[in-house]
């Protein structure tokens, strides 16, 4: 919790525009993330006493961890068309303690004229476009940390994770909007593999 | 049922962002014209000032890029080009400068109240404070050779006769119309015994 803070002092202290011109974007969402859990056959060892031959062979039964989430995003190195963001999602409401943690990075690009705010201050006269509704679609990569419930046992996993995601926001003043994302991605990790959907609905900062 | 359900969408939708033009500006109540690509200029109201940018296009044919000028009696008019994005807001806040003949005879007006006050304190032997005066017009108004010559004054009352002299010298050299800068000039190099070719030239 000190961190998060320390992060938000830091990105409020650095709230104005960079050098371009275009600010930077925080936002705050709140959603879905459901991943789906296979473990490598490989990896796989009975967890009750039977002993295993040739004919009772374990097989791999996916699993799927479905929890509500928080998603801490920021979009920095802004431009008219593109953004490289920096995001991490940790679990709020899980079932059984099964939850995805994820830290990554990506990038967006705005599908309309304009991807962010713009504001240029030149001898006390300021110039400001802002874009009412914008859309985009990026992709991103990070690493993350499951935990999730089989029948018998509950085990945890470090997963890569490479997605594209596709949103947009409409922008209800000048400063904050109202941010859709919908995302779907492939898990690779040491012991599962996955595919991991998200569905988010949060609030966008400019900085 | 249907048609009055997609036609309240489409009406949120084209209410909803529909971008806004909005203009402000340091003073007020000043007049805005749009200028379009075909140089027709239009007014389009006064500061401060909200507006559809889209039914603005629509209405005066604007597209790509517009200028807008701001502009009021006694204020250098603003002159600002404007790319027209769809489904952006556009705010501008302008500061307009005094017109630039109101502000040379605001600032000489300035100078004149000053000097005045620095005679006054010269009168009554306040040294510090005048010089103080004059080393804040100096850096406010470096071309003026009254400032140099009054320091000069100074010096000289302080019996401070090189540094007169270097005062004058620089006065005469801001303005080599200024005649008791010359004069001063003259007198303390006779009194210093230096050439006067050697220093400044002759008049």
């Amino acid at each position: 919790m000190k961190y998060f803070v320390i992060l938000l002092s830091i990105l409020t202290l650095n709230s104005q525009a960079d050098e371009s011109g275009f600010h930077d974007v925080l936002s705050f969402n709140i959603g879905m993330i459901s991943h789906s859990v296979t473990e490598n056959e490989s990896t796989l060892v009975s967890t009750d006493d039977s002993t295993s031959s040739d004919e009772t062979e374990t097989t791999s039964t996916p699993t799927a961890v479905s929890a509500i989430s928080f998603n801490l995003n920021w979009e920095f190195e802004t431009t008219q068309d593109k953004s490289y963001f920096a995001e991490a999602f940790v679990p709020m409401m899980t079932t059984g303690g099964a939850g995805v943690f994820l830290g990554g990075v990506g990038m967006n690009w705005y599908l309309n004229d304009l991807g962010a705010k713009y504001s240029y201050m030149l001898n006390g006269t300021e110039f400001t476009i802002i874009p009412k509704f914008k859309y985009y679609w990026g992709a991103s990569t990070g690493i993350g940390y499951i935990i999730y419930n089989t029948e018998s046992a509950k085990k945890s996993d470090v997963f890569f994770d490479l997605g594209i995601h596709g949103g947009g926001v409409y922008g209800f003043n000048n400063t904050k909007g109202i941010k859709f994302e919908v995302g779907a991605s492939r898990a690779t990790g040491v012991a599962t593999t996955g595919i991991k959907i998200n569905l988010f609905l949060g609030i966008t900062q400019y900085l | 049922m249907k048609k009055l359900i997609v036609t309240f969408f489409l009406m949120l939708s084209f209410s909803s962002f529909a971008a806004e033009l909005v203009i402000n500006s340091n003073p007020s109540e000043c007049d805005i014209f749009v200028i379009s690509s075909s140089g027709k200029k239009s007014a389009i109201g006064k500061t401060p000032y909200k507006g559809n940018l889209d039914s603005l296009k629509s209405t005066f044919g604007l597209s790509g890029t517009v200028q807008i000028l701001v502009h009021k009696p006694g204020f250098e008019t603003f002159n600002i080009l404007v790319p027209v994005i769809s489904s952006s807001d556009v705010i501008l806040n302008a500061n307009l400068e005094v017109e630039r003949s109101i502000k040379i005879t605001q600032d000489v007006d300035l100078l004149v109240t000053d000097l005045f006050d620095v005679l006054r304190m010269m009168r009554v032997k306040d040294f510090p404070s005048a010089y103080a005066k004059l080393e804040r017009l100096e850096a406010k108004f470096p071309h003026y050779s009254i400032i140099y010559e009054m320091k000069g004054s100074i010096s000289y009352m302080q019996k401070e006769f090189k540094k007169a002299l270097n005062y004058y010298r620089k006065a005469f050299g801001v303005n080599p119309k200024n005649r008791e800068a010359y004069r001063m000039k003259v007198y303390l190099e006779k009194m210093f015994k230096v050439s006067t070719t050697s220093a400044g030239g002759k008049r």
